[in-house]
């Protein structure tokens, strides 16, 4: 990969951010043969050496733990500290919450050192990944639709605003993602839950049967996970297999054969195989370039991250895909696409941490099986405020879980005891144990924002975000009906409850930060048109979760891809017809 | 594989390469207590075998803070003054009292017993990560 790239062309376009929005773009884009510079602000990962997904964790020196002088933070530093929660002359090299369970060092390069990489502000777990590919290398690859009850949420319950697009404007470019991508699940007909167009799900385990067929009886479904893996294969894209279910796929850092997506090998591969895309890496851009003429993005200023060069890139449209924050940032650092006064604000996410475990007494002892070859096990879809509407909180919750043997034994930790004894228990309840956790919508409000931070700086010396952000009454009335029907759909299916977590995650943990450069249909509501474009600087495009309007409890990342797609078809055929 | 042991193999040396982190004494005493921990039965081998006082050693050696060498060191003091039929009663008693050093001893070996050979392939007969001739479902 030459790492200086050709500046002299004006390209068609330049996408920023080489993730699940940066890269389905930069495939958009080429697809309709327009040429394309795709800058990342990270390395180019040696993904040959990265992704060690068989590695057995005695055959790691540190059994999957980060080398001494890494350190990762902990619920306590996120929760009794404001940021920023690394010291620029932090000995250690500090990373986000994600690096502190074991297998770490598997994913250290994926993501940021908090040193290089401060914000301030209220408190936030905010997780970056700098690479190319960002986080679609570690993500948990729950892949779901949104339904009108998302895009209508106003009309349903009167909160917050619609957005301007529905569920059949979308519906076409979500099959588009599915077949290009590959998506394993199962067909449930839910209107709030949309199917996807399915490879094979996965197999339900005994212990998951028999909390379908309960929460059946109750209304409810638990539909296997639905995953961004290829199970069935994709013919189309030789760089990646289908999925075997070879187990011990719960191990941060990557598929090591990509049959579950990553944007790399989804999407940039393939897009460089077009010979339309260049890829520039280390290229943190921390400007959108506008002509004061025209009004019009004419192109990118980036630094290069290992030199501290800077360079200007020129094309005739700007797609932003950097992330939902870092795109704002971006508009924010540019001075731009803020006549509506919204750029920053309407800040929404995944409030979660409420969870619970069961064991079935049934399984006890039960002669061992393959339970982990898959991405995850099940999930619960939304079932409050649907048809009925609950007295203390707006919007709905799924549960995402799993079951069954792993290859280390849940809860060997906490069962108590020592000895003989303890052994033989942990081995025979280990395939036993289900355990499940929510995420919920957070709504968005315009006071939930982000700005410039007038004083800090990154290493490069680019101004940081400041967070104004925190959960509300209703987060929290929510998060308590979490842990209450956790509870109860468990003890429902004779299930023996054995640990209730009622603990709320502190802000950002789930990793779905959304809005802050929200759609609509009016330029002084909303920072972007429904085909996500700048109300202020028309050829400037923002194709990330910045756009959402609200947040749905549905993960993001299949809609992100979806609502992109839709926009870089309009924006190639606006090109083509000389209107951008 | 650390660089001494190399050596030792490469001198023929029949010697174990001492501890890192514990003294000889030691390490003697968290074999035995981890085996305590989690011993061998008619399923599988134990601590001991699955050689989990040597990591606990070698994570120990590296470790950049004060705090866990320190809790190791004092905590295991009184087991060195007792006899080997007392170190029972000390340990059940440590775990009625949830104490700090027991519940860093039981953490550790049941993390480097479940992540060794013997703990994932012997005693949880793990079935996954491995390429697999025929897809067998999930």
């Amino acid at each position: 990969m030459p790492s200086e790239v050709d500046l002299k062309t004006v390209y068609d376009a330049i996408v920023v951010g080489s993730g699940a929005a940066g890269g389905m773009a930069a495939h958009v884009l080429t697809s309709h043969g327009l040429k394309v510079l795709l800058l990342e602000a990270g390395k180019k990962l040696n993904i040959n050496k990265e992704l060690r997904s068989m590695e057995w964790p005695y055959d790691h020196p540190r059994r999957g733990g980060l080398p001494p002088g890494h350190a990762a933070l902990s619920f306590n530093e996120y929760n009794f500290r404001t940021p920023p929660y690394a010291k620029p002359d932090d000995p250690r090299r500090v990373y986000s919450y994600v690096l502190s369970g074991s297998g770490a060092d598997y994913s250290r390069n994926i993501v940021v050192d908090e040193r290089d990489h401060p914000y301030t502000g209220t408190k936030y777990a905010w997780v970056r990944a700098r690479c190319l590919g960002g986080k679609t290398n570690i993500w948990g690859r729950l892949a779901l639709r949104l339904s009108d009850y998302d895009f209508k949420a106003k009309t349903h319950d009167g909160y917050g605003e619609d957005w301007p697009i529905s569920y059949a404007d979308l519906a076409p470019y979500y099959d588009k993602v599915d077949l290009y991508l590959g998506i394993s699940g199962q067909k449930e007909n839910l209107p709030h839950l949309p199917d996807s167009l399915f490879q094979r799900p996965v197999k339900l385990t005994a212990a998951e049967v028999r909390l379908r067929q309960s929460l059946q009886r109750m209304g409810r479904v638990l539909t296997p996970y639905r995953a961004g893996v290829t199970t069935g294969g994709l013919k189309h894209n030789r760089y990646r297999s289908r999925c075997f279910g070879r187990g011990a796929c719960s191990r941060r850092g990557g598929c090591d054969i990509h049959a579950a997506f990553d944007s790399p090998t989804g999407l940039i591969f393939p897009a460089l195989d077009t010979g339309h895309l260049t890829l520039r890496t280390d290229a943190i851009v921390h400007q959108v370039l506008v002509d004061n003429r025209t009004g019009r993005a004419r192109g990118v200023a980036f630094i290069d991250s290992q030199t501290g060069k800077t360079y200007e890139a020129k094309a005739r449209t700007v797609v932003l895909g950097a992330s939902t924050l870092e795109s704002t940032r971006l508009m924010l650092l540019s001075k731009i696409a803020n006549s509506s006064g919204h750029l920053g604000h309407n800040f929404c996410e995944h409030v979660m941490g409420p969870s619970v475990t069961g064991i079935v007494k049934e399984l006890i002892g039960k002669p061992r099986t393959l339970d982990d070859g898959k991405p995850g096990s099940f999930y619960v879809p939304r079932f409050r405020n649907l048809k009925e509407r609950h007295p203390r909180f707006l919007r709905g919750y799924g549960f995402e879980g799993d079951s069954g043997t792993q290859m280390f034994p849940q809860r060997a930790l906490d069962t108590p005891g020592f000895g003989a004894a303890y052994k033989k228990r942990v081995r025979q309840e280990a395939g036993a144990f289900i355990s499940m956790g929510a995420f919920g919508e957070v709504l968005p409000r315009y006071e939930s924002y982000v700005d410039l931070d007038p004083v800090v700086k990154d290493r490069w010396g680019i101004p940081v975000l400041r967070f104004h952000y925190q959960f509300s009454d209703n987060e929290k009335r929510m998060a308590e009906d979490m842990a209450d029907t956790a509870r109860e759909m468990f003890e429902a299916a004779g299930i023996e409850v054995v640990a209730v977590d009622r603990q709320v995650l502190t802000e950002g943990w789930s990793i779905h930060e959304l809005g802050t450069a929200r759609m609509g249909s009016g330029a002084k509501t909303s920072v972007l048109s429904p085909f996500q474009q700048s109300h202020d600087v028309k050829n400037l495009f923002v194709v990330d979760g910045s756009s959402h309007v609200s947040a749905s409890c549905q993960n993001p990342t299949w809609t992100i891809m979806a609502l992109c797609w839709r926009s870089c078809d309009y924006l190639a055929e606006q090109l083509r017809r000389g209107e951008l | 594989m650390e660089r001494r042991e190399l050596l030792q193999i490469a001198l023929g040396a029949a010697a174990p390469a001492p501890a890192r982190f514990f003294t000889a004494e030691e390490l003697r005493l968290v074999e035995d207590l981890t085996e305590m921990i989690i011993p061998a039965d008619g399923h599988s081998g134990g601590a001991r075998a699955a050689g989990v006082a040597r990591y606990i050693d070698r994570r120990l050696a590296e470790e950049a803070e004060p705090e866990p060498k320190r809790l190791w060191r004092e905590g295991l003091k009184p087991y060195l003054r007792v006899t080997a039929e007392e170190r029972l009663a000390l340990l059940t008693r440590a775990e009625n009292n949830q104490e700090a050093f027991f519940k860093e001893l039981k953490a550790r070996t049941v993390f480097a017993y479940y992540t060794s050979k013997i703990g994932i392939h012997d005693d949880m007969e793990y079935k996954g990560n491995v390429y697999l001739k025929d897809f067998v479902g999930y």
